[in-house]
């Protein structure tokens, strides 16, 4: 019942005009990207060719920065578009009280988060992954030069590789690891998004730009306190959910996301034993 | 008279806010002294005595982050003119029958917001500033402190007066998104400085609101303020100064403030609530 409630809500969310924006914004994003680089590399040799993962989007393509840079800046902001404006939208018109009554009270704030969670997973997921296939069809796959003209042979290499996120999968194959890392980019997504939600279910929002506040704070903040120093490790959000990512990171900081997540499922519960009507 | 204390009250907490994340994240002396054009000029993108001139995203994102306190009052004070919308507009409008009245003064209730965030703000950050560390005040760093303030306070400004009326078209989310999203894309448009070379990349950094903010890339006519302004790569080219910008600044302000006018005179209040999609 739980499943197939959650299910309904994501279809739900899915249609909606958040969802279909985010989910567009994102692939005209992608496309473009995809594009200037059909452009730049058309008829490279393959020795001066660049590996066609490092030249993603989220993989911050250095000829190509303009729209990393916007997405880098509204991700906080659109992380909550598909699936937890929805959910203020439906407690501020009361549908959620109707929802309430027909499925039970706890049944519905858990299916919600669940939807939330699939929702966000999938507008977040797809059109990176649709990046990844277009460029694995379209550019040479033995291609192994980098973007910042360092070679693999070069003794900078190994330091820089160590300080991806997950540098042993990219040592057995970048591919693999975009791919992997594209799937932590929509689920640290989807943990953000629950994260707004679970101010959502515990308080009521006369506005629903509010609703999206706890998630935007809370990236912005990591941004603010991440220092210049490389040597430091990393703390802005984008350290660690873009591809490709050299700066020094520091690994116990990802227990952030269990924890965000705690939370969210926290709320989840709280609102479905309070007295929905009050 | 109850609403605007109330408005008041958290421009004064958000002014507060903004000064001290100012202070404590973005003045940053090479040493304990920090004269006050350095200051101004480094919250406004510098990075200690350099202007901006990088495309790096984070230093982009640096950029962006400057600007977060006042996202943050134009999301609370995007919803002052359109809360009448929202609420019992009916109620609001039949006491008020002329809107263009009610427009004008909306219109100066947001302005005095703007204005008090804006002077809030700049005030914390200098006194904070001259707690943590010894602040050098001279003339140019007054006229510097002087152009920010206004600069500033117009953008703040036009930003809120657009998530306002954008609301009463589009709910408050999505007007929230579209202009924060425009901010981030002339934020990004920034990194096209290096560019600058090419004619139509020219003409967008010119004119791009947000590279009127910029005070590291401003010329002055006052040879004190344009000593006390590092010099920097090709910028020294556009002929950026406080006249112009304010000038280019002031234009988008009316042409928001315009057409918000003509929104509001002709927006149907019966055709539905657009922060619950029409409900």
């Amino acid at each position: 019942m739980l499943i197939r409630a959650a299910l309904a809500e994501t279809r739900s969310s899915l249609k909606q005009p958040g969802s279909i924006i985010t989910f567009f914004v994102l692939l005209l994003m992608v496309l473009q990207n995809f594009v200037f680089n059909v452009q730049r590399y058309q008829g490279s040799d393959l020795l001066h060719m660049v590996q066609p993962m490092k030249i993603l989007l989220l993989g911050d393509n250095v000829e190509n920065e303009t729209w990393y840079t916007v997405l880098l800046q509204i991700y906080p902001l659109l992380v909550s578009l598909p699936a937890v404006i929805p959910y203020a939208k439906e407690r501020q018109t009361g549908e959620s009280l109707l929802l309430a009554a027909r499925i039970g009270n706890m049944r519905y704030a858990f299916s919600r988060l669940l939807s939330v969670l699939l929702t966000t997973f999938l507008v977040f997921t797809i059109p990176p992954l649709i990046e990844i296939g277009l460029n694995c069809i379209s550019f040479p796959l033995e291609a192994q030069c980098d973007p910042y003209g360092i070679g693999i042979y070069d003794p900078k290499y190994p330091g820089i590789v160590r300080n991806y996120l997950f540098s042993g999968l990219y040592l057995r194959s970048p591919y693999l690891y975009a791919v992997v890392g594209t799937l932590f980019w929509g689920l640290c997504s989807a943990i953000f998004a629950a994260f707004s939600a679970a101010f959502v279910a515990v308080f009521r929002f006369r506005f629903t730009v509010f609703a999206m506040l706890p998630a935007f704070l809370f990236l912005n903040a990591t941004v603010m306190l991440s220092v210049k120093d490389r040597n430091i490790p990393g703390v802005a959000w984008y350290h660690y959910l873009t591809l490709f990512n050299d700066r020094l990171k520091n690994p116990a900081y990802l227990w952030v996301l269990p924890i965000l997540l705690l939370i969210a499922v926290l709320a989840a519960a709280w609102g479905g034993k309070r007295d929905c009507i009050g | 008279m109850y609403r605007l204390r109330y408005d008041l009250l958290y421009t004064l907490l958000f002014g507060i806010l903004s000064g001290v994340l100012a202070a404590v994240l973005y003045v940053n002396p090479m040493c304990d002294t920090i004269s006050l054009p350095e200051m101004v000029l480094q919250l406004s993108g510098s990075r200690g005595i350099f202007a901006l001139y990088g495309a790096a995203p984070s230093e982009l994102m640096a950029v962006f982050s400057r600007f977060l306190p006042s996202i943050l009052f134009e999301i609370y004070a995007g919803t002052v003119m359109y809360r009448s919308f929202c609420t019992a507009s009916v109620y609001v409008f039949t006491r008020n029958p002329d809107r263009a009245k009610w427009y004008r003064r909306e219109v100066c209730r947001v302005l005095l917001l703007s204005v008090l965030f804006t002077a809030i703000s700049l005030a914390i950050t200098v006194l904070l500033a001259a707690v943590r560390y010894a602040v050098v005040l001279n003339v140019p760093g007054a006229i510097l402190l002087l152009y920010h303030f206004v600069l500033y306070a117009i953008w703040t400004f036009t930003v809120t007066i657009f998530i306002n009326v954008l609301s009463i078209w589009l709910g408050s989310y999505n007007a929230t998104l579209a202009a924060t999203a425009l901010q981030a894309l002339c934020i990004a448009l920034l990194g096209l400085v290096r560019l600058s070379a090419q004619p139509v990349l020219a003409v967008l950094a010119r004119v791009n609101p947000v590279s009127h903010l910029i005070l590291g890339w401003f010329h002055s006519a006052i040879p004190a303020v344009e000593e006390a302004i590092p010099p920097v790569g090709d910028v020294e080219f556009w002929g950026f100064s406080f006249p112009v910008s304010l000038l280019v600044v002031s234009v988008y302000c009316l042409a928001v403030v315009l057409s918000g006018r003509q929104l509001v005179l002709h927006h149907d209040i019966l055709s539905g609530n657009a922060e619950l999609d029409g409900v």
